[in-house]
């Protein structure tokens, strides 16, 4: 079937994440222009039931117009602002207030990031930061799982066990991105520091008593 | 597992792995970024799959998608960390600039807000039946070798034999030529690899279910008469 013209203008000008390029202009981009509820129309007025979500994530739907005020409402008082250098605004703290109380987890503080992708990089760095404060600096190793996906920056991406992700984005060259997504859970020994390499610095830190009351020291015997 | 092909953990897995992760002082990141805010009928994953993780990774449904945001929740001894090496080095040296952005957390509020008075997961508990039973259904069906889900996110995974699951040879794109054929009777899902996900919007009905599944299990048909035509079993 021929490209409508707003088809055509897509191909020529957005790329399009998870896509045979090489096939776009024969396949043709699907372009939405409005939604409700669990449905999507395109361009074309063509209804499609919506059974993803999106990407798994438009858990109202779409087209909530109570959630879209809420939106409009913060966009006129103050569209932007940032938390850097102790800057601070109402939505955010009240967020992370709101994820304090309905996280099944013990929680200080809450950290902003704008995806999923950010998140889950973010989770390496302060594990990292947290070893190194700890004056544990080889203690660097993450563990993923087979067929695990946890996002598509250089770090998060090297977490993940897809072959068209990795295949674009993971340094596995490097020695802080060794592949880690088929370093299961059977082989603990991988995620251990070094015994023979001394901690560079001491450490800045030393958890309280009861923030980590449950874990026990690293045990003296080699692993299994 | 969502993206990696909707992977659902055996019963007592987390409980399993626990004892080894503390044994050998491993911190548990929990990637809560598809599962959390009600899709398995809990506010998070890890209350449906028995997980206790040191920190979380949150983003997706906590605005329902409508601005991009994404969260870590800091437990206590992470934060004393950060003060400690801020003491020692000067800050925190580490931010984006849209992280907290004020659109997102002013949508974050409202959608946990609308979650909480709409009982948004006493609703997707109220559907469950209809999803697992639709997707039972499917079970029967020539194409498809495996049904996983877990709440109301599902995978539905094709093969060209059922009795040895022998997979279709990737090229032959069999799940995505399903996809199309979905999308040519009006509805869309997504395919990853041969496994199509299901994860539709929490507000869905069950009438609105029953739609979905009816075109799924049309394009199933079309997909496999396609399967036929093109010989793609004997490959």
């Amino acid at each position: 079937m021929p490209l409508t013209n707003v088809q055509a203008r897509d191909v020529e000008a957005v790329v399009h994440p998870y896509t045979p390029l090489n096939r776009l202009r024969e396949i043709g981009p699907l372009v939405l222009e409005r939604g409700r509820g669990v449905f999507v129309y395109d361009t074309q007025g063509r209804e499609y039931i919506e059974g993803m979500a999106g990407l798994w994530c438009a858990g109202l739907g779409f087209g909530d117009e109570e959630l879209a005020e809420a939106g409009a409402e913060q966009l006129r008082k103050l569209p932007y602002y940032h938390l850097f250098g102790a800057k601070g605004m109402e939505p955010a703290i009240e967020l992370a207030e709101k994820l304090k109380e309905l996280a099944p987890i013990d929680v200080a503080r809450v950290f902003f990031c704008s995806s999923g992708s950010e998140a889950n990089d973010t989770q390496v760095k302060l594990a990292w930061y947290y070893n190194n404060a700890l004056g544990r600096p080889n203690k660097k190793k993450i563990i993923s799982r087979v067929k695990a996906y946890h996002g598509v920056t250089v770090m998060t991406a090297s977490l993940t066990d897809c072959p068209t992700t990795t295949s674009i984005s993971t340094c596995r060259s490097t020695a802080c991105c060794t592949p880690t997504a088929r370093t299961t859970i059977a082989s603990p020994s991988r995620a251990r520091p070094r015994r023979s390499s001394p901690p560079a610095s001491p450490p800045t830190f030393a958890p309280s008593s009861s923030a980590r009351g449950r874990r026990r020291s690293p045990p003296s015997s080699p692993s299994r | 597992m969502g993206a990696g092909g909707v992977i659902v953990p055996p019963a007592g897995y987390f409980e399993a792995i626990q004892p080894i992760l503390a044994e050998h002082d491993i911190l548990f990141i929990d990637d809560e970024v598809i599962c959390g805010f009600g899709r398995t009928g809990n506010w998070f994953g890890a209350e449906t799959l028995g997980m206790k993780p040191d920190t979380m990774s949150v983003a997706k449904q906590m605005t329902s998608a409508y601005a991009p945001l994404g969260a870590v929740l800091v437990p206590p001894f992470y934060y004393e960390a950060l003060e400690a090496q801020s003491a020692k080095i000067g800050l925190f040296g580490h931010g984006f600039t849209y992280g907290g952005h004020p659109l997102g957390c002013a949508l974050g509020v409202k959608a946990i807000e609308i979650y909480q008075k709409r009982d948004i997961l006493g609703h997707v508990r109220s559907v469950l039946p209809k999803f697992d039973e639709r997707l039972a259904r499917l079970s029967g069906h020539p194409l498809v070798g495996e049904v996983r889900s877990k709440g109301l996110v599902a995978g539905v995974e094709l093969v060209a034999d059922l009795a040895s699951k022998r997979a279709f040879p990737p090229k032959a794109g069999v799940a995505n030529k399903c996809m199309a054929f979905l999308q040519e009777r009006g509805a869309i899902l997504r395919a990853i690899g041969d496994t199509i996900a299901i994860c539709p919007p929490m507000v869905i009905t069950e009438a609105e279910l029953d739609l979905l599944f009816d075109r799924l299990e049309q394009a199933l048909d079309d997909t496999e008469g396609w399967v036929a035509r093109e010989g793609l079993r004997s490959a």
